[in-house]
C-alpha cells in the first residue's frame, strides 16, 4: 500500500468517524423528552395563573376586544374556556389551573343555555354556530342538537356563494364543528359523511390553487383533518379517504414553513396539534415543536406573533401551545 | 505610525457614524424594498445597492481630497496567499461554532425567527443577494474607511482590538433581545469572528479578502442553521465533519500562519489622550450611538461632523489660495 493511498484512507476514515460523532452529538442535543415538555407546560400554566381574571378569564387585550371593533368579549371568553376544558381532558397535569377550569366549566354550562336561544346565522346569513355545536356536544344539549339538525342543507349551513375562494376556509372552519357534531349526535349520519367529503374536497381544491394564501389553505386543511379524525374516533371507516387526508397533512406541513406563518405562533401551535394527531413524520412535527419551545417567554407564555411587542392574544396562544405540545408528547413520546 | 492631525480624529468618528447610518438605511431598504421586493422586481435590487454606493462615494471623495491611492483604503489585488489565510481563519473558528451549536442548540431556532432560515427559496435569495450586499456595506465602512485609518495612525495591533470591539458593539441591538445564555453565545462568536476579520485585514490590507471571509463565514453559518432548523441532521453532520476534518489536518499550518509576527508599534508610543480616544472609539462611541442615540441624534451628529470636516477643508483651501495670491 503506497503512502499516499494510506493517507487518503486515513482521511476518509477520519471523516466517517467525525460524521458519526457529529450525528450522535447533534441528535442528542436536539432531543425533546417528556420532562422538557412537562416543564414547558407547567411554566405555561404559571403564566395563565398570573394573567387570570374573574371577569374575562384572562386579562388579555384580545379577549377583552380592546384592539378590534365588532368584537364581543363574551365569545372570546367562550373560546378560551373551551380550550381550558380541552386541557382538562387531554393534559394529565393541570393542577395549577384547576380553579380556572372549574370556573370555565361553570361559565360554559351557563352559556350553553343562553346559546339555545341565539341565532346560528349572522345578519349576512353567514353561519356562526361553531360555538353552539362545540358546547352542545360537550354538555349534551338536545335543543341545540335539534336546531342544528333541522337547519342543515346538502351544502352545509351557509350558502357557498357567500364565500370567495380565499375566505372559503371560514365556512369550513365554522361548519366543521357542526359536521363533527352531526356525525356524533345528529339524526342523519349520511348527511354528516356527505358534508365531510364536501369539506375535504373543498380543502383539497384550495390547496391546489396558487392564488390562495397559505393561511387559508392551512386552516381549511386542519379543520377537514379534524373532522376525519373525529369520524375515525366515532367508529366510521375513513381508510378510503387516507390518500386525500395525506395530501392535506402535506399542505399543513408546507404552510407551517411559509414565511407568512413561521412567525405566527398561534398557527404553528394549531398546525402542530393537527399533524401530531395524525402522527405525521416526526422530522416536520419535531421542527415545529422545537420552534414553539424556543419561543416560550420567560414568564411562561407565548406571544401570538414573534415580532409583536405587546401581549395581545398571549393567553390564547399559550392555551393552544399547551394543547399542541401535549399532543406532540402523546403522539411521539408517549 | 504616521502623524495624526486633528481633522483625522474627526474623520475617523465621522466614517464610523457614516457606517451606522448607512447600515440603518440597509435595514430600512430591506424592510420597504427588501427580500419581498427583490422577488417582485428590478427596482428593489437597484434601491438596495444604495448603501454600498454611498460608502464608495465617500471613499472616492476622501481619496480625492487626501490625494491618496485606492490601496490606502484596502483596494489591493487579491492573491492566493490571501485565500489560504481566509480558509485558515474559517477553519480555526470551528471549535467555537461547534461548541455553540452543541451547548445551546435552541439558539438556531431563536435566531431563525429573525432570519429566513425556514424557507429554502427565501434563504437562497438572501444568500445570493441581501447578505452579500450587507457584507460589502459593512466591510467598506468598517474596513476601507475605518480600520485602514486606525491602522495607519495607531498601528496594526491597536487597530485589530479597536475595530473588533467597535464592530461587535455595532451589532448589539439584536443581542439585547436575546436570553442571557444566547447573549453570551453571540458575544463570544461575534468577538471571535470580528477578531478574525480585523486580523485578516491587517495581514492582507485588502478589503476583498475581508469581504470574501465575511461572506463565506455567513454562508457556512446560514447553511448550518438552515439544516439545523429543518432537522436535516445527516447533511448537518456532514457539514460539521468536513469543517472538523479540515480543521484537524490543517491545524499545524493554521498556528504557524497566525503566529507570524506583524510589525506594529507598541501602546507606549501612543499618548494618553490618544489612548482615551481609542477607548472612546472602540467602546464608548458605538455604545452611545447604537444604544443611547435615536435617529434624530445620529443625524444631528452626522451633520455637525460633516460640517466641521467641510469647514476645515474650505478653510484649508482658502489659506492655500491666499498664500498662492501673495506669492
Amino acid at each position: 500500500m503506497t503512502l499516499a493511498y494510506r493517507r487518503v484512507l486515513d482521511l476518509v476514515l477520519l471523516f466517517i468517524f467525525l460524521t458519526f460523532i457529529s450525528y450522535v452529538v447533534l441528535d442528542r442535543s436536539d432531543q425533546i423528552n417528556s420532562d422538557r415538555i412537562d416543564s414547558s407546560i407547567k411554566h405555561a400554566q404559571l403564566y395563565l395563573k398570573s394573567v387570570y381574571s374573574e371577569e374575562y378569564l384572562y386579562d388579555d387585550p384580545y379577549i377583552r376586544c380592546l384592539s378590534v371593533e365588532q368584537c364581543d368579549p363574551r365569545f372570546k371568553k367562550i373560546d378560551a374556556a373551551i380550550d381550558l376544558i380541552w386541557i382538562r381532558d387531554q393534559v394529565t397535569e393541570h393542577s395549577l389551573i384547576d380553579y380556572q377550569i372549574k370556573n370555565a366549566d361553570e361559565f360554559l354550562k351557563n352559556q350553553t343555555i343562553l346559546l339555545e336561544n341565539e341565532p346560528v346565522f349572522d345578519q349576512r346569513g353567514v353561519f356562526i354556530g361553531d360555538q353552539h355545536c362545540i358546547l352542545a356536544s360537550m354538555y349534551n344539549d338536545t335543543k341545540i342538537t335539534k336546531e342544528i339538525d333541522a337547519l342543515v342543507q346538502p351544502y352545509g349551513w351557509a350558502n357557498r356563494s357567500l364565500f370567495n375562494d380565499e375566505n372559503m376556509y371560514r365556512k369550513i372552519a365554522y361548519e366543521s364543528w357542526c359536521v363533527m357534531f352531526l356525525a356524533e349526535k345528529g339524526s342523519n349520519k349520511s348527511t354528516a359523511i356527505m358534508l365531510s367529503e364536501f369539506m375535504l374536497n373543498e380543502s383539497l381544491t384550495m390547496t391546489q390553487n396558487p392564488k390562495i394564501s397559505s393561511m387559508a389553505k392551512g386552516y381549511a386543511a386542519l379543520h377537514s383533518l379534524l373532522i376525519f379524525k373525529r369520524l375515525g374516533e366515532l367508529g366510521y371507516n375513513i381508510s378510503y379517504y387516507e390518500p386525500r387526508l395525506k395530501l392535506l397533512q402535506d399542505s399543513i406541513s408546507a404552510a407551517a414553513d411559509d414565511k407568512s406563518l413561521v412567525g405566527d405562533t398561534n398557527a404553528q401551535s394549531i398546525f402542530l396539534m393537527t399533524l401530531s394527531n395524525y402522527k405525521y413524520p416526526q422530522t416536520t412535527t419535531k421542527k415545529i415543536a422545537l420552534r414553539l419551545l424556543e419561543r416560550q417567554n420567560d414568564d411562561g407564555g407565548w406571544q401570538s406573533a414573534i415580532d409583536k411587542k405587546d401581549n395581545t392574544g398571549e393567553s390564547f396562544t399559550t392555551l393552544h401551545a399547551i394543547l399542541a405540545l401535549n399532543q406532540y408528547k402523546l403522539a411521539y413520546i408517549g | 505610525m504616521r502623524k495624526i492631525k486633528k481633522i483625522d480624529f474627526v474623520k475617523i468618528v465621522f466614517f464610523n457614524l457614516l457606517l451606522i447610518i448607512v447600515a440603518n438605511l440597509s435595514v430600512l431598504f430591506s424592510n420597504f424594498f427588501g427580500i419581498s421586493n427583490i422577488l417582485s422586481g428590478y427596482s428593489g435590487y437597484v434601491v438596495s445597492l444604495v448603501p454600498p454606493v454611498i460608502l464608495l462615494g465617500f471613499i472616492f471623495l476622501d481619496k480625492f481630497i487626501e490625494k491618496g491611492r485606492m490601496s490606502d483604503y484596502g483596494f489591493r489585488s487579491f492573491n492566493l496567499h490571501h485565500l489560504d489565510l481566509i480558509l485558515y481563519a474559517l477553519l480555526i473558528l470551528f471549535p467555537i461554532s461547534f461548541a455553540s451549536r452543541v451547548l445551546l442548540p435552541g439558539f438556531d431556532f431563536w435566531y431563525s425567527d429573525f432570519m429566513p432560515f425556514s424557507n429554502l427559496s427565501i434563504l437562497v435569495i438572501f444568500l445570493i443577494f441581501a447578505m452579500p450586499l450587507a457584507v460589502i456595506t459593512e466591510e467598506l465602512g468598517e474596513r476601507a474607511l475605518f480600520q485602514s485609518r486606525i491602522s495607519k495612525f495607531f498601528g496594526s495591533n491597536t487597530a485589530v482590538y479597536v475595530v473588533t470591539l467597535n464592530f461587535v458593539i455595532l451589532h448589539t441591538p439584536l443581542l439585547l433581545t436575546a436570553k442571557p445564555e444566547y447573549q453570551l453565545l453571540m458575544l463570544v462568536n461575534w468577538l471571535a469572528y470580528a477578531f478574525m476579520i480585523s486580523l485578516i485585514f491587517e495581514y492582507t490590507k485588502s478589503v476583498y479578502s475581508t469581504i470574501l471571509f465575511h461572506f463565506l463565514a455567513n454562508l457556512i453559518n446560514s447553511i448550518q442553521m438552515f439544516l439545523h432548523v429543518n432537522l436535516m441532521l445527516i447533511p448537518e453532520a456532514v457539514l460539521w465533519s468536513v469543517w472538523a476534518t479540515l480543521f484537524i489536518i490543517t491545524l499545524r499550518s493554521i498556528v504557524r500562519e497566525l503566529s507570524r509576527k506583524r510589525r506594529s508599534p507598541s501602546l507606549h508610543e501612543i499618548s494618553w489622550m490618544q489612548k482615551f480616544y481609542l477607548l472612546f472609539l472602540s467602546i464608548l462611541y458605538p455604545i452611545s450611538i447604537e444604544l443611547g442615540g435615536d435617529d434624530a441624534a445620529r443625524y444631528t451628529l452626522f451633520i455637525i461632523l460633516l460640517a466641521s470636516i467641510m469647514l476645515y477643508y474650505i478653510k484649508d483651501l482658502l489659506v492655500s489660495f491666499t498664500k498662492g495670491q501673495r506669492t
